[in-house]
């Protein structure tokens, strides 16, 4: 296999969460994220075994639910932004929502036809209060969790 | 939201330290003399580190740590006796670092510390010996 063309690094992924299940108005949280996390999704497999066999038997079950973890910068603005508005989120009950990214989704290059990965409807289960220390000088930040059924690939348009 | 370091220098050369002439980025002093001591002063290896990285996906913020030194120099080695000049120079460093870290930026600057070294002799850019300490800045920003 000839090595890839087409690798690319994170920086300019696109990062975006709708409110409810519908997915359609899509906010954009790439200018206060600065890393993502993705985990979970895996297959529940069970085993057993017989006297037939020195092997198990496999069975494979369901999947288990995926977890995107976003880490991003609290903004002092409280009466607009995304973070007054992840909050908002967060606050309500049930927090419903749908999240998706794309890698490239922010290239300057162009991003038609790369990778996007959109969530099917879940929840914000997670999204930290701002908090720091006198002694720095960094801006604040928060980490949110969106839990999420599964992710489905396409290409952006 | 630009980086300013200009603006910073012009904050400090701004502050008001009880019995100390503090001078921006241009006057730094060719040449020391007793006269215009005590005084605090842009050392000519300014800038002694800067990084920068980013903290958001585009529209890209970047985090800027810089640290920049100062000399204080306080009086000619030799012009007064030492248990004079050492009280005065200990009061120095305390108004120079209170008033440093009083130092307030707003969004544009946070300063992060600062740090005394080199407290004793040192040689302004003629060569000649004065009493004095060196002030470094740790400076953040956010652009």
């Amino acid at each position: 296999m000839a090595a890839t063309t087409s690798s690319a690094p994170f920086v300019d992924a696109k990062i975006e969460y709708a409110s409810g299940s519908a997915g359609g108005s899509w906010i954009d949280i790439s200018g206060i994220a600065n890393s993502l996390t993705v985990s979970g999704g895996e297959v529940e497999v069970g085993s057993a075994n017989t006297f037939a066999s020195r092997y198990p038997l496999l069975a494979a079950g369901a999947r288990a639910p995926i977890q995107v973890e976003v880490n991003a910068l609290w903004e002092s603005v409280e009466a607009s932004g995304s973070y007054a508005g992840l909050r908002t989120l967060a606050d309500t009950d049930p927090p419903v929502c749908r999240v998706r990214y794309s890698p490239l989704g922010n290239s300057t290059s162009g991003s038609s036809g790369t990778a996007l990965y959109t969530g099917d409807p879940g929840y914000c289960v997670q999204l930290d209060w701002p908090g720091g220390d006198a002694s720095s000088g960094d801006p604040v930040a928060v980490s949110m969790t969106f839990v999420t059924p599964k992710l489905t690939a396409s290409a952006l348009a | 939201m630009a980086l300013s370091l200009p603006t910073i220098t012009a904050a400090i050369a701004g502050l008001s330290i009880s019995g100390v002439r503090v001078l921006d980025l241009d006057d730094i002093p060719d040449a020391t003399f007793a006269p215009g001591v005590p005084c605090l002063f842009p050392d000519p290896a300014f800038l002694s580190s800067a990084s920068g990285t980013a903290i958001t996906f585009r529209p890209r913020k970047y985090q800027v740590e810089r640290d920049v030194r100062y000399v204080y120099l306080h009086a000619e080695c030799g012009s007064l006796r030492l248990a004079n000049v050492m009280p005065a120079l200990v009061a120095a460093s305390d108004s120079i670092i209170s008033a440093l870290l009083g130092l307030e930026g707003g969004n544009a600057y946070h300063v992060n510390g600062v740090s005394i070294g080199g407290f004793g002799a040192l040689s302004d850019p003629t060569g000649k010996q004065f009493w004095g300490f060196q002030v470094t800045v740790a400076l953040t920003e956010v652009v």
